[in-house]
């Protein structure tokens, strides 16, 4: 067993490193640290702010990590650490281009896939693409790609197709983005009988890798062997070319990969252990990702601008004013949302002084994630372009192809990362911002990332998923309660369902769970409590309409919350109705200081600050 | 936390600006040569050239294979050709009937697909047709008169080469005129029944942008002109680069400006507004013919309405708006720093260049004032814009800040005292902080992380 163990995750603006050691049998964080990431000028070398978080975990543990020379001891006794482990996203992260014949088809899977493998997908090359050739030709010359992943055809299908979209790829050559002389990487996961061709074509401009097809057949996706060659690439080729990245890889024994990569194993691998379905949602300055593990099967997706600093006021424009003031407990004006919000954009790094900056914060943030989420369901389907046999029974229940993976009534935990959550000053805050944006169904465990150290724990999985899910419970999620939802279209007061909950003092408490309300009873974060849900009819607990639910549900920092407000939430039309059930909900869950937040609805009597 | 003074606000600073094409031209200036702003330093005739694509299947009357098309072509990817001559050949039949496609205009062939069989030529801009009349009506045989009945497009459209002008229902169908090159719909007479489009000439230009000097020459492509200059960053801006002599508006006593206090000639100036600028001074100033705006503050909601788009996104500069703008202070009702009102009221009536270009993302790009200045007197040195520094992670008492977030917004004050310990604010968050004494006298504590270090 390895006594310790270094990770550090080189983001764009921090590196975050941390130290776990065996104590006891177990592995635990002892030691953080972090400091200005180095990529860009004037050090541009990434070592340097390595180094120096490294440095600081050693000074805030007892474990000697670096020599007289900065450099790394090794091996581990009371000394040293036996593997050091790393993940980026500096520099832009991997910048990937797809392409595909079928833009829902063959190049959604690509899309899928390099996504999967945390790049960012800077575009969609297909041939039933609407810009002329040229434009297409032109865009991908422009994007100036780490790696392109190129897809197209089942096995037995039409090679011509692919033939073009390697033509397209050819005319344009892009120039790598790091690295003058190397060759752009292009992953072919096509049809195998054009890899002749597509080599021939390719071969001398490109670095070009062939893969089992991405979508051999209609009907099946295989998406492993071209995320496991863009991992290669990404470390062969992109890292390799990165200021400093050498020394880095030299280190880690190349033990380096993207950042969302290993988020998303470390995902993978709760979800696998622990047998449920996941959803995860990682807003950040600039962009937010959406990962889920549904029955096994992974998906991520990358909101370009929607994040809380650099985009903000992008998601007060694709949200609309509307939506963000419906959150608020108080009316505010148009003009202030807008002013406020584009003040944050050009000031990101500034924090919210006062509690009525605060919550338009995190108004903003729930319609962030709501969009988010949106995006990543759509992104996230059912195989699109499969042929369905049909049987008398299925006339009834017809479903057509490309339906969300991510169904909300099975979605069993849901994980909120990012400063916006992490940083929420109350528990309740950021429980209730996911609840609101993602708006769960049926019963589902919410947690927050406290400290953001999924990408170490994900890079830590490849060595030990078992210590990496354990640290990820005891050390990183902070539970925040089970959210019960009926899915039901509710009237105001409604009866939607009776429950019965058996609590760990042996007490049983009856509720009736009603239309538009929403309430939190206490459960502690170790603390389990029996319940049976008796929905009445045409309201969905998980199992159908009307049907019983009987189970075990796990409280955390604020508890449970059975939510009666419907799905979607629906909103009352007055502005003065929408602010009291904002005010009564947010009391209900102790989201705010209640002297505070009836201070601000008097300052803000009118729509402007008094 | 960020720090003030790395440059945004320089009294007297060396300015170097690189000018160039976005593709190769004529350069215009000499080296040591003085320039104005609107000086033109290098130009170029740029036509868009109109890609061609030729379908080697029918132009040559068979089906091809990938290998067919490579034995086929007679011209490779790169090379120049003329109108009629041949780029692809194949002999046909027993007779050794020899079939051949044609370049349809002078060009260059630009992608040879041997998947789908087809060539794209694009066409060579300087040899492209600058006008093309159309005789519509014949084609479609109706009355001239009649012409714009059939017409699918109005003077002033753009159209692309193979869009169909017009259509008119014949014998067995739909009778179809075609743009036969993508343009602009200058006339569509009715009298002879002809439609003529233009292809209109984008000449790529760049201006010296600074008054200065010429201090290098990039061959082809530009030049580097440098000055003596006061420099002021803005925060955000609109609307690209632009210049006009500075004029300071005197705001009324309650510290406003009204479109009233605009008076008198606004065309070719630079309005220098102490805090707010309304819609109203705005649009009345762009109206005017004013070369720009510099405030404190605006209202983003203003701001959407004058640029005619929402601004989501914080990258601007190609928006085209009359007058450019740069905010020095951010959104809403913000007094501008007192030292960078007073430069600009310094340099009244000087001859200044903006540019609204903004981009706040990594690679950050501010809106900026540049006031090119005589020769520095003998034996100064000037302040070179410094790089930037990260500021200290605990800025020492005593020194001035300047406050980034509500209730105390723009407002200046002094240092007095950094707690060791984080503090818990109004929302709960425990952050590091500073007590400040503010100009009015008021001492009030901050997050660090709201403070600009001067």
């Amino acid at each position: 067993m390895l006594q310790a163990i270094l990770a550090a995750d080189v983001g764009s603006t921090t590196t975050k490193a941390i130290l776990i050691e065996q104590r006891n049998g177990r592995y635990e964080i002892t030691a953080r640290g972090e400091a200005p990431t180095t990529v860009e000028a004037p050090h541009q070398d990434v070592m340097v702010g390595v180094v120096n978080a490294i440095d600081r975990v050693q000074t805030a543990g007892s474990r000697r990590l670096l020599d007289g020379s900065m450099v790394l001891v090794r091996p581990a006794s009371d000394q040293g650490v036996d593997l050091f482990l790393a993940t980026s996203s500096a520099g832009g992260g991997l910048q990937m281009t797809v392409a595909g014949i079928i833009k829902n088809i063959t190049a959604e899977s690509a899309q899928r896939a390099a996504l999967g493998a945390g790049a960012i997908v800077m575009d969609v090359i297909s041939i039933d693409d609407a810009r002329l050739v040229v434009e297409r030709i032109r865009r991908l010359k422009e994007l100036r790609p780490d790696i392109i992943l190129m897809s197209g055809g089942t096995d037995d299908g039409d090679i011509s197709h692919v033939a073009a979209i390697a033509e397209y790829i050819a005319a344009a050559n892009p120039r790598p983005r790091l690295g003058g002389n190397m060759k752009v990487p292009v992953i072919y996961a096509g049809n195998v009988k054009a890899r002749e061709y597509v080599e021939d074509v390719l071969g001398e401009l490109m670095d070009v890798r062939s893969v089992d097809n991405i979508r051999p057949r209609l009907e099946t996706e295989q998406l492993e062997p071209a995320r496991a060659a863009i991992h290669e690439l990404f470390l062969e080729h992109v890292m390799a070319h990165a200021p400093g990245y050498r020394s880095l890889m030299d280190l880690t024994g190349s033990h380096i990969q993207p950042t969302p990569m290993a988020v998303g194993k470390i995902l993978w691998e709760l979800a696998n252990r622990q047998g449920v379905n996941v959803a995860a949602v990682d807003i950040g300055g600039a962009t937010t990702d959406v990962f889920s593990i549904m029955d096994g099967k992974f998906n991520r997706s990358v909101s370009a601008n929607l994040g809380m600093s650099y985009s903000l006021a992008n998601v007060m424009v694709e949200a609309g004013v509307g939506n963000i003031l419906r959150w608020l407990p108080f009316e505010l004006s148009e003009r202030e949302l807008r002013n406020w919000t584009a003040n944050k954009m050009v000031r990101p790094t500034t924090l919210p002084h006062e509690l009525d900056e605060l919550m338009v914060e995190h108004a903003l943030a729930r319609e962030a994630i709501r969009m988010s989420f949106a995006q990543h369901r759509n992104l996230a389907v059912t195989l699109r372009g499969v042929q369905q046999r049909r049987t008398f029974d299925h006339v009834f229940d017809q479903k057509g192809t490309g339906q969300p993976l991510v169904e909300m009534s099975r979605l069993d935990v849901i994980v909120g990362s990012g400063g916006v959550l992490a940083n929420a000053p109350r528990p309740a805050q950021a429980m209730l911002m996911l609840i609101d944006a993602i708006q769960p169904e049926a019963v589902s465990r919410l947690f927050a990332d406290s400290v953001f150290t999924m990408p170490h724990l994900g890079a830590l999985s490849d060595i030990d998923s078992e210590a990496a899910v354990d640290i990820l419970l005891s050390d990183c999620l902070i539970p925040l309660g089970t959210c019960i939802a009926p899915k039901a279209e509710p009237r105001p007061n409604e009866l939607l369902a009776l429950m019965t909950l058996s609590m760990p003092d042996g007490r049983e408490e009856r509720l009736e769970i009603r239309g538009g309300q929403l309430t939190c009873l206490p459960l502690g974060p170790t603390e389990r409590a029996g319940i049976v849900i008796e929905p009445r009819r045409g309201v969905d607990m998980g199992l159908g309409p009307g049907r019983k639910v009987t189970g075990e549900v796990a409280g955390g920092r604020v508890g449970l919350v059975v939510d009666g407000r419907g799905r979607p939430i629906r909103w009352p039309r007055g502005a003065a109705e929408r602010v009291n059930l904002v005010r009564r909900w947010l009391a209900e869950m102790q989201a705010y200081d209640p002297e505070l937040l009836a201070h601000y609805e008097s300052v803000y009597a009118g729509g402007e600050r008094a | 936390m960020t720090q003030g003074a790395d440059g945004k606000i320089l009294s007297r600073t060396k300015m170097r600006r690189e000018r160039v094409l976005p593709v190769p031209g004529d350069v215009l200036v000499k080296q040591g040569e003085r320039v104005q702003p609107g000086t033109i330093i290098a130009r170029a005739e740029v036509l868009p050239g109109d890609p061609y694509v030729i379908d080697l299947k029918s132009a040559l009357r068979r089906t091809l294979s990938a290998s067919e098309v490579s034995k086929a072509m007679l011209k490779r990817i790169g090379e120049r050709v003329k109108t009629g001559e041949p780029i692809a050949q194949v002999t046909l039949g027993r007779l050794g009937e020899i079939v051949q496609a044609v370049a349809p205009v002078d060009g260059t062939i630009e992608f040879i697909s041997r998947a789908y069989a087809r060539v794209l030529l694009r066409e060579d801009p300087r040899s492209a047709t600058p006008v093309a009349v159309v005789p519509v009506a014949k084609q479609l045989d109706v009355w001239p008169s009649t012409l714009r009945i059939y017409m699918r497009y109005r003077e002033g459209d753009e159209v692309v080469q193979g869009a169909a002008l017009a259509d008119s229902p014949g014998i067995g169908g739909f009778d179809y005129s075609y743009a036969p090159i993508s343009g602009i719909i200058e006339k569509i007479d009715t009298r002879t029944g002809h439609v003529t489009i233009v292809r209109p000439a984008r000449p790529a230009m760049v201006e010296a942008y600074l008054s200065g000097e010429v201090e290098q020459i990039i061959p082809e492509m530009g030049a580097v002109v440098s000055c003596e200059a006061a420099y002021i960053q803005g925060v955000f801006g609109v609307g690209f680069e632009s210049h006009g002599y500075l004029r300071v508006v005197n705001a009324n006593d309650d510290g406003r400006v009204t479109s009233a206090d605009l008076s008198g000639q606004l065309r070719g100036q630079v309005l220098v507004l102490k805090g707010y600028a309304s819609l109203e001074v705005v649009q009345k100033a762009a109206a005017g013919g004013a070369a720009g705006l510099v405030a404190g503050g605006m209202d983003h909601m203003d701001l959407v309405k004058y640029v005619g788009s929402e601004i989501g996104v914080g990258i601007t500069g190609q928006e085209d708006v009359p007058m450019s703008i740069v905010l020095t202070e951010g959104f809403g009702e913000m007094p501008m720093a007192k030292w960078t009102f007073e430069l600009l009221c310094e340099h009244q009536g000087a001859l200044a260049s903006l540019n609204g270009s903004t981009q706040v993302r990594a690679g950050v790009i501010r809106p900026e004032v540049v006031i090119p200045l005589g020769p520095l007197p003998e034996g100064e040195v000037p302040e070179e814009a410094a790089t930037p520094q990260p500021p200290p992670s605990r800025p020492e008492p005593g020194r001035l800040a300047r406050l980034l977030r509500k209730p105390y917004f723009g407002l200046w004050g002094e240092i007095v005292e950094v707690p060791d310990a984080p503090q818990q604010l109004e929302t709960e968050v425990t952050v590091l902080v500073a007590r400040l004494r503010l100009e009015d006298g008021r001492d009030v504590t901050v997050p660090l992380a709201n403070l600009e270090l001067f």
